[in-house]
């Protein structure tokens, strides 16, 4: 038998395992589009323009649950007025270097954060 | 004619078992390292045992603090200034530098973690390292063919001072008791004495020998023996998160520079000490740690709100040296125990207040800002409750301020000269005289104050 043909007949389920591995993701990348949006944004909310500042809203809420834990006053409505406030029209690296300069930090779990930050995680966290 | 010295070493060249025993003691309060293991009693004393980091101490060490009380040194740093030099030839640092040129040792290794502006910067430790070794200079080991060599200096082992006695007006010291471990026993009149027996020592010596005066030697305001300081050394205090992952390779071992070795710390700016009332406390990076998945998700979110690729970050863990405020209460008293050459055996209170940890915690605080603001890291602090801060705190075994340095009698064991107020012939060498501790490891600092009173006691012969 020629090396052809044992290179022809090894090909095949290398072939196929790449084939079941690009349906895997494929399937897993609906999956994960799924969950983002079913998961954790069904509806529009109220908050919307404040929570679509943070790239990944699973990590946000993480440290946001620490946050409101600590911080029995926390109250969305008035969090989020605070924050549009500061926020305003700028970006959000603009607004957390104003913090910084400022000296508002937070610490939050022993990490130390900027105030707006910690505050747009708090409302990630109980917006739902 | 040229001035005659004797130099009286309690220990011989070499550590031994019941010499060593002399400094056996008990403590109270906060655990400390066991008096018998916390310095050495041999030719050389605690350059035996001692880890070679050098720095300069700051500016604002010397000053008169309002946040700090009982601070303030008699004179400003740049008093000793001019004794660096010797000093670090002394300890065989190498260059004098200390961040004055890294120039030589970014080309060599990289640049500095770029800080945004802020109170706190990247400082720089030199090492000792003794000709021929890989260790520390021992002073006894390096030294000791040279003090044989001095024909004006006679230096007697194995011979331990076991009171100072006065004159009867109290006013000078009359001659010394000196003892031996074989049972020898004899004095030594002398013009001039300089007590350089240890942070903790020379305030034992002076406290037991109490035959003119009741309180000890020098103790007529009841100040010897207090203010005890040591810099606690908290070891995992926070976690340093490098949004980059690279950090230059001398914030976590020493290295070897053209001019000396050296390592970087962190540490407070004398504008952010005066201005935010911090102490000097300094930080230095450990080891690489791995983050729990609060602190991954910590880190993803700020460095995502910041506009920064973290996906490489590396964290740190961070410890630190502590600048401690001089408290009377932190002190050593004698005991009822005696040791064998008959001398009472000491005490010591030690304490550490909530405070003191607090203050350090603000510090850490302003380089996380400072990382944040700068877009290349960020800080975890790791420890809050005092239980926390205990549980790693080793000590930097650094004995100061037992006979702090003031103008005032009332305030001071010895006047700016170093001489014991009230005793016309008595001066006092050592950390034991510095009023405040800064974070600054001693060893260099208190050669060059030392260097000083030699030129003082030069003038005195003349």
């Amino acid at each position: 038998m020629s090396d052809d043909w044992k290179s022809a007949i090894a090909r095949r389920p290398v072939l196929a395992a790449l084939g079941a591995l690009a349906g895997v993701g494929a399937v897993g990348g609906i999956v994960h589009e799924a969950s983002h949006l079913f998961g954790y944004r069904p509806h529009p909310g109220p908050y919307d323009d404040l929570i679509s500042l943070l790239s990944d809203r699973g990590d946000a809420v993480t440290v946001g649950r620490a946050v409101v834990a600590t911080d029995r006053a926390f109250r969305l409505p008035d969090a989020a007025r605070e924050l549009r406030a500061q926020i305003g029209k700028k970006p959000l690296a603009a607004v957390l270097g104003e913090d910084l300069v400022q000296g508002r930090v937070v610490e939050t779990e022993g990490w130390v954060l900027p105030q707006t930050l910690v505050g747009l995680c708090a409302l990630a966290a109980e917006a739902g | 004619m040229p001035v005659r010295i004797l130099m009286l070493e309690s220990g011989g060249t070499s550590f031994d078992d019941k010499t060593q025993a002399l400094y056996d003691g008990t403590q109270t309060g906060v655990r400390y390292t066991p008096l018998d293991a916390t310095r050495q009693r041999y030719l050389g004393g605690s350059t035996n045992h001692w880890g070679g980091w050098c720095r300069p101490l700051d500016v604002t060490d010397f000053e008169a603090r309002s946040w700090v009380p009982n601070s303030g040194w008699p004179f400003p740093k740049s008093e000793i200034e001019p004794h660096f030099a010797r000093a670090q030839a002394l300890v065989e640092a190498g260059g004098f530098n200390y961040g004055a040129n890294t120039k030589p040792w970014r080309d060599q290794y990289g640049d500095p973690i770029a800080l945004g502006a802020g109170g706190v910067y990247t400082s720089w430790f030199e090492f000792s390292k003794m000709r021929g070794s890989v260790l520390p200079t021992n002073f006894g080991e390096r030294y000791a063919d040279d003090l044989k060599r001095l024909p004006n200096l006679k230096l007697m082992l194995h011979a331990n001072v076991t009171n100072i006695a006065l004159a009867q007006d109290a006013g000078s010291v009359d001659h010394l008791d000196v003892a031996t471990l074989t049972g020898r026993k004899f004095k030594v009149k002398a013009r001039h004495v300089v007590l350089a027996t240890g942070g903790i020592e020379n305030a034992r010596i002076l406290l037991a020998s109490n035959g003119v005066m009741k309180q000890g030697v020098g103790n007529g305001y009841g100040l010897v023996g207090r203010y005890f300081m040591d810099n606690p050394i908290p070891r995992q205090t926070a976690k340093l998160v490098v949004f980059g992952g690279a950090l230059a390779p001398y914030y976590t071992d020493n290295r070897q520079g053209a001019d000396a070795i050296f390592r970087a710390t962190f540490a407070p700016s004398e504008d952010y000490k005066r201005k935010s009332h911090v102490m000097g406390s300094l930080t230095t990076v450990e080891n690489p740690v791995d983050l729990d998945a609060f602190g991954q998700a910590a880190v993803a979110a700020t460095a995502a709100a910041l506009g920064v690729d973290a996906s490489g970050a590396k964290a740190y863990s961070l410890g630190c040296g502590m600048e401690l405020k001089p408290d009377p209460d932190r002190r050593f008293t004698l005991t009822d125990k005696r040791d064998a050459l008959g001398m009472p055996r000491l005490n010591l209170h030690m304490t550490i207040y909530d405070e003191d940890f607090a203050l350090y915690r603000d510090t850490m605080k302003e380089l996380g800002r400072q990382l944040l603001a700068a877009r290349v890291g960020m800080i975890h602090l790791d420890r809050k409750s005092r239980e926390s801060w205990l549980e790693t705190m080793d000590w930097g075994n650094h004995h100061i301020g037992t006979t702090r340095m003031h103008v005032d009698p009332r305030q001071g064991v010895v006047d700016a000269n170093l001489k014991v107020h009230g005793i016309g012939n008595l001066f006092i060498a050592g950390s034991s005289v510095f009023p405040t501790c800064g974070a600054s490891n001693p060893t260099l600092n208190l050669l060059a104050v030392t260097l000083r009173l030699a030129g003082h006691l030069k003038g005195l012969f003349r």
